[in-house]
């Protein structure tokens, strides 16, 4: 194990390029933070039906994500327990059960175990298949129309994860009476370490006016290229974070226009009958739209692509993004949401192109000894933070371009790497804020 | 699997004239009425143009030179006003569910973009601020298995092509790509190559992209 406490320094706002680049910091990673976090797993969306799966990851583990005859949806590790073959190959589809192609054990659509060849003949009796099933994700939980994993039992429930950070979530995923659907999927591999994609819609809205100026430039007016002309230098808006490592950050007031999503959804929540549902499911002060992630790499942006980032090695991560849209929504709405985020979010996006090249070279630096410890700087924290300010619960700021929220994210990201126990993870979280001890008064929680 | 021919055939009547008798290349192909028993080779030569299909294989390589020079506002040149450019995604699934392997139009693409939309993308890179691109990746576009049909109206051709895309960017970067392309193309004597593409699929060979992003054209 590696004490990656000195790497991480919250009072200087100083990262060593290390926990970037480190392997047994890595795997240190995998036990501490991807066997224990909450993982979104698949949305109602994309499978409807009974019997519908998709393979999906936490960390580095393949998994199969399943609806169940009772509509539940339950996960298990797509790792034949025979011989370790992955026992189902398609990326998704509709089955009664999983066989596995090297010896045939075949798995029904909860991971049990149905069929073994040979079993009467070739094993003996004490063989139980009951006891050989898929290992099962244990805690699985619903919110919102997309379900959550974690491996660990412990961890808290989903919700006492988000803490207060499902106040902003709710903001991008719960405005529509029909809820939300996923129209289009796309993935690719980034040569860069993880961290650097959870980092940006946490906490970095401040590069997007010189990484993806070129975008800004061509594209029309009513998108972000237009309102980033004319927000000036110190826009309005706000940054918050969370407990456990959540953070985000929107430009605009309260009920204001909101940039980063196209004019279409702007049109359609223009709508009386519209404005009316989301101000009643969500109350009036809710334009929290902008970036957000939900730690450890479920990000959703406002034009509505939402995606997750599966690491795969320091060096690496693969990055799954759907594009949502409100159900109810008109189809031309949906489809003018769906072309939107196609143009700008997706491996050719005018955006997402060119975020690729910056973490390339980034990770490509630190192969010098010099740069690995020279780090990175997270000092832009000049923001008074305030804490549960008005209707803005947990820590935020009034300012959009903050290092807050990331510096946030490393404190958590330094107590689960530092904590053996989801139990000794939450005493450390009652005793800090921002990795700073809370005053006196505050200790206990 | 074994396959067995039979030795015991006698079958050696030759004499229909449209038999697969007639050497590839018959000069008197085109003008012979094509039957059902003309060879399939016989009959895709005989409805194209040699002429033609020499112009738009020199279309096709024309197209990616400019590509390759960084000359993407001469890109457009190939494209008609009214065009389609897109790029479905691919998944994978079990055999029985094969036939939804590639995305339906108007799903998941890579690029779904008409004229305009594909001249912002130009004018993007034209900024010289697309930092994915500036300074651009020196790439190589290699088009093969030209392959030139009919298509359903006049002077309308339908055209697959394969490309071998490499690409290098900075000191160590490169990656390549590879795909299929199906084009329909139209003759257009008043445009700058006097063909113009009408419509243009691009089917990447991959599932996940295994490259950080599709930042050219293809």
């Amino acid at each position: 194990m590696t004490d990656i406490t000195e790497l991480i320094d919250i009072e200087n706002g100083r990262l060593s390029g290390k926990i970037f680049y480190d392997q047994e910091i890595y795997e240190q990673e995998l036990e501490k933070v991807w066997k224990r976090a909450w993982c979104m797993l698949a949305h109602d969306s994309m499978i409807p039906k009974k019997g519908d799966y998709l393979q999906t990851y936490i960390g580095e583990d393949p998994i199969m994500v399943v609806r169940q005859k009772d509509g539940s949806v339950k996960a298990f590790l797509n790792q034949c327990r025979h011989r370790g073959m992955r026992i189902c190959r398609a990326d998704k589809g509709t089955a009664k059960a999983f066989t596995c192609s090297f010896h045939g054990w075949a798995y029904d659509l909860a991971g049990d175990l149905i069929q073994v060849p040979r079993q009467n003949t070739a094993y003996p009796e004490t063989f139980e298949r009951g006891d050989f099933g898929a290992v099962r994700v244990p805690r699985i939980q619903y919110y919102k129309g997309f379900w959550f994993g974690t491996w660990d039992k412990d961890a808290p429930d989903f919700e006492d994860y988000l803490g207060s950070a499902k106040y902003y979530l709710d903001g991008y995923i719960d405005r529509w009476d029909g809820g939300m659907e996923q129209v289009a999927f796309h993935r690719w591999v980034l040569p860069n370490n993880w961290k650097f994609m959870a980092e940006q819609p946490t906490s970095d809205m401040q590069h997007s006016e010189i990484t993806h100026i070129s975008a800004a430039t061509v594209l029309n007016k009513g998108s972000d290229a237009a309102d980033r002309t004319l927000r000036g230098n110190d826009p309005v808006g706000r940054q918050f974070f969370a407990d456990f490592g959540h953070g985000g950050a929107w430009y605009g007031e309260k009920g204001a226009e909101v940039p980063n999503t196209g004019q279409a959804m702007q049109a359609y929540e223009a709508q009386p009958e519209v404005a009316e549902m989301i101000a009643r499911r969500l109350g009036d002060d809710r334009e929290v739209r902008g970036h957000l992630n939900i730690w450890p790499t479920f990000m959703l942006l406002g034009n509505y692509t939402i995606r997750v980032t599966h690491p795969r090695g320091p060096h690496e991560q693969e990055v799954w993004a759907w594009t949502f849209v409100p159900k109810d929504a008109p189809e031309e709405i949906k489809d003018s949401i769906r072309r939107d985020v196609l143009r700008t979010f997706t491996p050719a996006g005018m955006f997402e192109a060119d975020d690729a090249l910056n973490w390339e070279e980034m990770q490509h630096i630190l192969k010098g000894k010099v740069a690995r410890e020279t780090g990175y700087l997270y000092q832009m924290v000049g923001a008074p933070i305030q804490w549960d300010e008005g209707c803005y619960p947990g820590g935020s700021s009034a300012h959009v371009f903050s290092d807050n929220a990331a510096i946030n994210m490393y404190a958590n990201y330094l107590d689960m790497m530092t904590s053996d126990s989801w139990e000794e993870l939450m005493e450390k979280r009652a005793q800090h804020r921002m990795g700073l001890p809370t005053t006196p008064a505050a200790v206990q929680a | 699997m074994t396959v067995t021919t039979d030795p015991t055939t006698t079958d050696t009547d030759t004499t229909d004239a449209n038999t697969t008798a007639i050497p590839f290349g018959d000069p008197d192909a085109a003008a012979r009425p094509i039957g059902a028993t003309t060879d399939k080779l016989t009959a895709l030569l005989a409805a194209v143009d040699p002429a033609v299909e020499r112009a738009l294989t020199r279309f096709l390589h024309e197209e990616v030179q400019v590509l390759d020079d960084w000359k993407w506002g001469e890109w457009l040149d190939f494209f008609a006003d009214d065009c389609l450019y897109w790029a479905p995604t691919q998944e994978e699934r079990l055999a029985r569910e094969r036939s939804r392997h590639i995305s339906a139009f108007r799903t998941s693409a890579y690029f779904e973009e008409n004229k305009v939309q594909l001249k912002q993308r130009v004018d993007r890179l034209l900024t010289n601020q697309a930092w994915g691109e500036e300074p651009p990746s020196r790439a190589r576009h290699i088009i093969s298995n030209i392959r030139v049909t009919k298509g359903i109206a006049e002077d309308e051709y339908v055209v697959k092509s394969n490309f071998y895309d490499y690409r290098s960017i900075g000191q160590r970067s490169q990656d390549s790509i590879t795909g299929e392309r199906t084009d329909r193309i139209v003759r257009d004597p008043a445009s700058p190559w006097g063909y113009l593409i009408k419509e243009r699929r691009v089917l990447f060979d991959m599932s996940i992209i295994l490259n950080k992003n599709l930042s050219l054209f293809y």
